[in-house]
């Protein structure tokens, strides 16, 4: 089931995922955002719970390992602390999150003076911990994820963003669009070349 | 789907532990809205209108002319402060500035054609425009939040506002009176600087350039360099990119260093160190010739 950002909960999700969402929490986003921005610290403690795991796995598929990954994180949420104050709540705060997410990982990229890369033994040494896989979704779940990981990686950038939020994060087209300030039929495009490149990367289930 | 991989608790704390001790700093209590609303509305509203009153006074006709140094060319900024205060929106604002650092090349071209005095005056005024462009599109760019287009957008003002800029002053420095041009290439030197601070051009150009290039400009080796470059930039506006390019790369640099090198500041300095050391060297040398010839007699 596809999700919009920061709004409903896929029932597949694991269970602290289920936590992130905004009507179990008990008070929503934007709430939050306005109370931390206010100087409540723990309003934004709830919203870093809510929110660590998801652009932890975004910056995960982007960068080379865990440790990057890691820091990166890092980096989104100390820039959100700052930034929280010109937080407009019009925009949902994953959305908003995801964007300083975007702009740490092109700012990291052009730090290492290249494109990110994942090698294959990279790829190999994480766990990716509880695997969710759609029986449906053939080609990447008929593949190994160290494989996926590593062929995430030989995609652009913006691919790459767009890969991840659909098939790890689950998001629809249209909330893909919010996030990366493009079009959702330039998304749906986006995404149909992605998937044509990883075929090619990625042997079929058959071929195995 | 793809696999969801978790973060590790002990990093989830740690990080949760470090946002809560640095929130503590960061996150202050904001004053209420209504003191936020009357320091940024209130205060820019009272200016307008006592600008305003004095531009329907007929001060400002006098204030629309004026240049840098004259008495009614504060009103003329302060009615640009009004105009910047009320733009809310971060590109507009953007915009703004690069007008207003227009102006102020405006009125250098001015002085530097009528008024040769005022022409540093006015230099440095269109230094101080092009320094708030420039912490501008800094500022904008290096917002966490900001977007890709936005952050090319607030490059693309920078961009094209030093094309510009750059066509403006070489046809200028190509016209303007021998008193001006110090001025105008002080202007020059200033438009250089608008670029983003991530610009490879900005950092490893703008600190060598500006002490070395200030001692050899009067001695006047990079004119006939540039002067090529105002005939080419002149006629076509849409080539200055490609000129933008090399010309701060290799021109100026090999005029600056030709410029300090070439003064014959090294053979003042050689005349006097070879007297000195030849009159020192052929005294001792006298009193140890008596010596040998002295010490086989006694």
């Amino acid at each position: 089931m596809v999700r919009s950002v920061g709004v409903e909960e896929s029932p597949n999700r694991p269970p602290d995922q289920a936590v992130t969402s905004g009507e179990r929490a008990g008070e929503d986003d934007r709430a939050l955002a306005a109370r931390a921005s206010g100087g409540d610290a723990e309003a934004f403690g709830i919203l870093y719970d809510r929110y660590m795991a998801p652009v932890y796995r975004y910056v995960f598929y982007r960068v080379r390992n865990e440790a990057e990954a890691e820091d990166v994180t890092s980096d989104v949420f100390m820039k959100a602390l700052r930034a929280i104050p010109r937080y407009e709540p019009r925009q949902a705060f994953l959305a908003w999150l995801y964007r300083i997410a975007r702009n740490a990982v092109i700012d990291r990229g052009r730090r290492l003076a290249s494109r990110t890369q994942v090698t294959f033994e990279d790829a190999l040494t994480h766990d990716p911990g509880e695997r969710v896989i759609d029986p449906d979704q053939g080609l990447l779940a008929g593949s190994d994820a160290s494989v996926v990981r590593a062929a995430i990686a030989r995609l652009t950038p913006l691919q790459q963003e767009v890969i991840v939020l659909r098939y790890v994060e689950d998001l629809d087209t249209k909330a893909i669009a919010k996030i990366t300030g493009r079009r959702d039929g330039t998304i749906r495009g986006i995404e149909f070349r992605a998937l044509g490149v990883l075929r090619g990367l990625i042997p079929s289930r058959e071929a195995l | 789907m793809l696999p969801r991989p978790e973060p590790r608790d002990e990093f989830r704390r740690a990080l949760r532990g470090r946002l809560m001790a640095e929130a503590r700093t960061v996150l202050v209590p904001r004053e209420p809205i209504w003191h936020r609303f009357q320091r940024l509305w209130l205060r820019p509203a009272v200016a307008f209108a006592a600008v305003a009153l004095l531009l329907t006074t007929g001060t400002g006709v006098a204030a629309a002319g004026s240049l840098p140094g004259d008495p009614a060319f504060a009103l003329k900024r302060a009615a640009e402060d009004v105009q910047l205060a009320l733009t809310l929106d971060d590109g507009a604002k953007l915009r703004v500035l690069a007008e207003q650092a227009d102006h102020r090349l405006a009125e250098l071209s001015r002085a530097s054609t009528e008024r040769a005095t005022a022409a540093p005056t006015a230099s440095a005024a269109y230094a101080e425009a092009v320094a708030k462009l420039t912490t501008a599109v800094d500022a904008l760019r290096g917002r966490p939040d900001a977007d890709e287009s936005k952050r090319e957008e607030a490059k693309t003002v920078a961009d094209s506002a030093r094309a510009k800029h750059e066509v403006i002053l070489n046809e200028l420095q190509r016209t303007a009176p021998e008193d001006a041009q110090d001025a105008i290439e002080h202007a020059k030197r200033e438009t250089e600087k608008i670029r983003p601070s991530d610009d490879p051009a900005r950092r490893p150009g703008s600190v060598p350039t500006k002490s070395p290039e200030r001692t050899a400009r009067p001695t006047e080796t990079p004119k006939p360099t540039e002067t090529p470059k105002v005939g080419e930039t002149a006629k076509p506006t849409a080539t200055p990119e490609t000129r933008r390019t090399s010309e701060p790369t290799k021109t100026p640099e090999a005029g600056r260093t030709s410029g300090p090198t070439g003064t014959p500041k090294a053979e003042p300095t050689a005349e006097p160190t070879k007297t000195p050391e030849a009159e020192r060297t052929s005294a001792p040398t006298e009193t140890r010739r008596p010596s040998p010839s002295a010490s086989p007699g006694n």
